[in-house]
C-alpha cells in the first residue's frame, strides 16, 4: 500500500506544491482564529493555494527546524516517516489501553454467564455483579482515559521537539 | 403524585431552560455561532453540555425501570453508554478536532472528496438523529401522563413543540449553556432524592433485596389503573376494589372487598385496585416476577426472556462502545473545543460527569421493587424513578422529591431533544436547503414536526430498545467511516460509501423487521433484535475491500489531511477542510 500511495503523491505533486514557504505573510493562521469568526477571504487569495503555517511558531523556530517542518508540509517521504512514526504510537498506544479495558470488561459477561457463584460474593454487602457494574466500572474508565491522555500528550511533546530540533 | 408542587418544579425548569437559551441568544450573532457556538467554549462548560446533551430520557428513566424489571444484567446499558466516550478518546476526540470539519457529513467530504459519500452520511445524520428522538419523546409522554394524568399523545406534542421553539430561537450558543445546565439539573435531581430514599431505606433496617422471594407490597397500596391491563396472581389475594374487574362494576358506595384466586384477571382503566400490606404483587400475563435471588444475579430467568441473552448483551456493548462516537449531537459538540488537546480534556471530563451519574439509577430500579411493586402490574416500570419518591414519603417532602426527580426527567428529554433537533436541522440547512440562518430555522421546524409524527406512534416499545437501536445504527455507519477515515490512508469515497450502506443499511433493515414482523424466540431474533455484533464487522469489512478494489482513486492529499488530523496545532500544520 505504501509504495502505491507514494507513487501516487508524486503524481499528485505540481497539483499540490505551490506551498509557498517564501511568501509566509499570506498565509492567514488558522490556529490563531480558534476563538474569533473566520476573517472574510480576498477572492483573489482564495483563489491561489496557499500554505497554511502559524507565524509565530516559525518565527520562534528558526533554522533548524524548519528543515523537518517542511518535510511534514510537503509529504517528502522523509515528512511522511515521520508522520507514521506519530501515529503508529499514537495508535498503539489507544490499542495497549484497549486492551486493559478488554481483558477487564470483555470478559465479564461470559465469566458471569459460567461462573454463577460469583454473584455470592458480597462486598460490603452488595453482591459482585452490583459492585462492579453499578459503581467500579467508571473509576476504571476515568483512569484509563487519564493514563491516555497524558501519554498522548507527552508522544505529541516528544514529536513536537524532534521536529523542532531537526 | 399529580401534585401542584410537582407541576411547578417542571414549569420552573423549562423556564430556566427557556431563559438561559434566551441569554445565549443575546451572545449569539453570526452564522458560524449559530452552527458550532464558534469553538470558544471551555472543556469544563464544554463537557457538562456534552454530558447534559448525553444523558436521554433513557438514562434517566429507561435503566431504573430496566433493572427493577429484569436485573443486574441491564446495568450493561449504562456502562456502555460510558465506555463510548473512552473509545471515542482513544480514536477520534482529537484527530476530528484538527481536522475542522463541523459535522459528520463535513468530514466525510472532507476527507473523501465526495459529494455523493457527503449526501449518504446526511441521510444516516437525520435518521439517526430522528430515531434517537422518537425514545425521548416516548419518555415525554409517559411522564407528563405519570405526573399530571394527561393523554400520551399531549407530552408527545406539547415537548415537541416546546423544543422546536427554543431551537428556533437559540440557536447553539444558547444550546450550550442550555446543555451545561441540563447537566448540573439532571445529577442533582437523580443524586439527591436517591440518597434520601437509601438513608430511609436504613432506617427501614434494610430489607434483603437478594432473599428468593417475589416482590411484595410492603404497606397498604392503591393502585389507580390509568390504561386498561390483563395481569395474573400467583397466590390469592384479597383486595378492596373501585370501578370495573374481571367485568364486574364494583364499589359504587366504597371499595369492595374482593378476593383475586390465583390465575388471570382483567381490569378496567380508571380502576382503583388497594392491596393489603404482605400481599404479593401481581404480574403482567406471561411475565412473572422474578424472586430477589435470581432478580439479583446475572442471566437470571427474567433477562432470559429474550432468546440467546449473552450474545445479546455482547452486541448491545458493541453498539454502545462504538455508536455513541457515530451519534451526530454528540460529534458536533467536539468542534467547540478550541483545539485537539482540549478535545480530549473535554472527553475526560464527560467521563467523570457520565460516572457519578450513572451510579444513581440502579439505587432506583433496586429500591422499586421493594417500594413501589405495583409498577409491575401497570407496566409502569420506566416510570419509577418519579414514582419512588412520593411512595416512601408521603405529604410535602415527598412532594418537592417528586417535583425534583419530574425537573430532571424533562431535562433529560429537552437536552437530548435539541441536541438532535439542531444536528438533525443543520443536516437539512446544509444539504437540502440552502445553509443560512432562515433555513436552518425552517429545517428546526421540519424536523420537529416529522419527530413528533412518528413519537406519537411508538409508545409501545421500551425506550431503552429503541436508544439501543439507534446505537447500533450508529456502530455501524458512522464509527468505521470515522475510524478508517483517521487512521488508514486507504480509504476510497467508494468503500465508504459502500461500507457506510452495507453495514447502517443491514442494521435499520434488521431493526425496522423486528419492530414490525416481530420474529418468534431463536437465533432469528437475537441476530436481528440487536444487529451490530454483525453489522458493524460487515460495514468495517466492506469498507476495507471495496477500498482495496477502488484503491486506484484514492482521494487527493491523503498525507495532507493526515499532517492535519495528527500534528499538534503549535506545529501550525492544520488547514480547515471545511472550506
Amino acid at each position: 500500500m505504501s509504495a502505491r500511495s507514494r507513487r501516487r503523491r508524486r503524481a499528485g505533486a505540481p497539483r499540490r506544491t505551490p506551498l509557498s514557504p517564501a511568501s509566509p505573510g499570506l498565509a492567514p493562521s488558522r490556529a490563531g482564529d480558534a476563538a474569533a469568526p473566520d476573517p472574510p477571504i480576498d477572492p483573489a487569495l482564495a483563489a491561489r493555494r496557499v500554505a497554511v503555517r502559524n507565524p509565530r511558531g516559525r518565527a520562534a523556530r528558526r533554522e533548524p527546524g524548519e528543515r523537518a517542518l517542511t518535510e511534514l508540509a510537503e509529504q517528502t517521504e522523509v515528512g511522511e516517516v515521520l508522520l507514521r512514526s506519530l501515529t503508529r504510537a499514537q495508535l498503539m498506544l489507544a490499542v495497549r489501553i484497549f486492551a486493559v479495558f478488554g481483558c477487564l470488561l470483555l470478559g465479564l459477561p461470559a465469566l458471569f454467564a459460567t461462573h454463577p457463584g460469583l454473584a455470592d460474593i458480597r462486598i460490603l454487602g452488595l453482591p459482585l455483579p452490583w459492585v462492579i457494574l453499578g459503581g467500579a466500572v467508571y473509576p476504571l474508565l476515568v483512569l484509563l482515559a487519564l493514563l491516555y491522555v497524558r501519554q498522548a500528550e507527552r508522544n505529541e511533546r516528544d514529536f513536537v521537539e524532534f521536529i523542532e530540533r531537526s | 403524585m399529580g401534585s401542584t408542587v410537582t407541576l411547578a418544579t417542571v414549569v420552573a425548569s423549562t423556564i430556566a431552560t427557556i431563559l438561559i437559551g434566551a441569554y445565549g441568544l443575546r451572545v449569539a450573532r453570526t452564522t458560524s455561532d449559530f452552527f458550532v457556538a464558534s469553538r470558544s467554549v471551555r472543556p469544563m462548560w464544554n463537557a457538562s453540555a456534552i454530558s447534559g446533551e448525553y444523558l436521554s430520557a433513557a438514562s434517566f428513566l429507561g435503566v431504573a425501570g430496566l433493572v427493577m424489571k429484569f436485573g443486574v444484567d441491564m446495568l450493561w446499558y449504562p456502562v456502555g453508554f460510558a465506555a463510548g466516550y473512552l473509545i471515542l478518546l482513544l480514536l477520534v476526540a482529537a484527530p476530528l478536532r484538527r481536522f475542522g470539519a463541523y459535522t459528520i457529513p463535513d468530514f466525510a467530504e472532507g476527507r473523501l472528496d465526495s459529494l455523493a459519500v457527503r449526501r449518504l452520511a446526511t441521510g444516516f445524520v437525520m435518521l439517526i438523529g430522528w430515531w434517537y428522538m422518537l425514545p425521548q419523546l416516548k419518555g415525554a409522554g409517559v411522564t407528563l401522563r405519570a405526573i399530571l394524568g394527561v393523554p400520551y399523545w399531549v407530552g408527545v406534542v406539547g415537548v415537541g413543540a416546546l423544543i422546536t421553539a427554543n431551537v428556533f430561537f437559540g440557536g447553539m450558543k444558547g444550546i450550550t449553556f442550555v446543555q451545561a445546565f441540563q447537566y448540573w439539573l439532571k445529577v442533582t435531581a437523580i443524586s439527591l432524592p436517591a440518597v434520601v430514599l437509601l438513608m430511609h431505606y436504613q432506617a427501614d433496617h434494610s430489607p434483603r433485596l437478594t432473599l428468593p422471594v417475589p416482590p411484595i407490597f410492603q404497606a397498604d397500596t392503591s393502585v389507580r389503573v390509568r390504561v386498561g391491563a390483563r395481569f395474573e396472581v400467583d397466590a390469592s389475594t384479597p383486595v378492596r376494589v373501585t370501578g370495573t374487574l374481571d367485568g364486574h362494576r364494583y364499589g359504587t358506595g366504597g371499595p369492595a372487598p374482593v378476593t383475586l384466586e390465583t390465575g388471570g384477571h382483567t381490569v378496567a382503566k380508571g380502576a382503583v385496585l388497594t392491596f393489603p400490606a404482605g400481599a404479593e404483587a401481581p404480574h403482567p400475563v406471561g411475565q412473572p416476577n422474578a424472586d430477589g435471588r435470581s432478580w439479583s444475579r446475572p442471566f437470571n430467568p427474567a433477562s432470559d426472556e429474550r432468546s440467546h441473552p449473552l450474545f445479546f448483551i455482547y452486541s448491545l456493548m458493541l453498539a454502545t462502545f462504538l455508536g455513541t462516537m457515530g451519534l451526530p449531537h454528540i460529534l458536533v459538540r467536539f468542534y467547540t473545543n478550541p483545539d485537539g488537546r482540549a478535545a480530549r480534556q473535554t472527553t475526560l471530563i464527560v467521563l467523570v460527569l457520565l460516572g457519578a451519574f450513572y451510579v444513581f439509577p440502579a439505587v432506583y430500579g433496586a429500591l422499586g421493587r421493594l417500594y413501589a411493586p405495583d409498577l409491575y402490574l401497570t407496566k409502569g416500570t420506566d416510570t419509577v424513578v418519579l414514582a419512588l419518591p412520593g411512595r416512601v414519603f408521603p405529604g410535602l417532602g415527598g412532594e418537592l422529591l417528586s417535583g425534583l426527580v419530574a425537573a430532571g426527567a424533562f431535562a433529560a428529554f429537552l437536552s437530548t431533544c435539541s441536541g438532535l433537533l439542531i444536528s438533525v436541522a443543520g443536516a437539512l440547512a446544509q444539504d437540502v436547503f440552502r445553509g443560512q440562518v432562515a433555513d436552518f430555522r425552517r429545517a428546526a421546524i421540519v424536523a420537529g414536526t416529522v419527530a413528533v409524527a412518528f413519537g406519537l406512534l411508538i409508545e409501545r416499545f421500551d425506550i431503552n430498545l429503541l436508544v439501543g437501536w439507534a446505537f447500533a445504527i450508529a456502530a455501524s455507519s458512522f464509527c468505521p467511516l470515522l475510524v478508517l477515515g483517521i487512521w488508514w490512508r486507504g480509504l476510497t469515497a467508494a468503500g465508504a460509501g459502500a461500507g457506510i450502506a452495507a453495514g447502517g443499511g443491514l442494521a435499520s433493515a434488521a431493526i425496522l423487521f423486528t419492530m414490525i414482523a416481530h420474529p418468534g424466540p431463536g437465533w432469528t431474533e437475537a441476530l436481528l433484535a440487536q444487529p451490530a455484533a454483525w453489522s458493524v464487522p460487515t460495514a468495517f469489512l466492506t469498507m476495507v475491500v471495496v477500498s482495496r478494489l477502488t484503491a486506484r482513486r484514492l482521494p487527493t492529499e491523503v498525507g495532507a489531511k493526515m499532517v492535519a488530523m495528527h500534528t499538534p496545532e503549535t506545529l501550525g500544520l492544520g488547514r480547515n477542510y471545511r472550506d
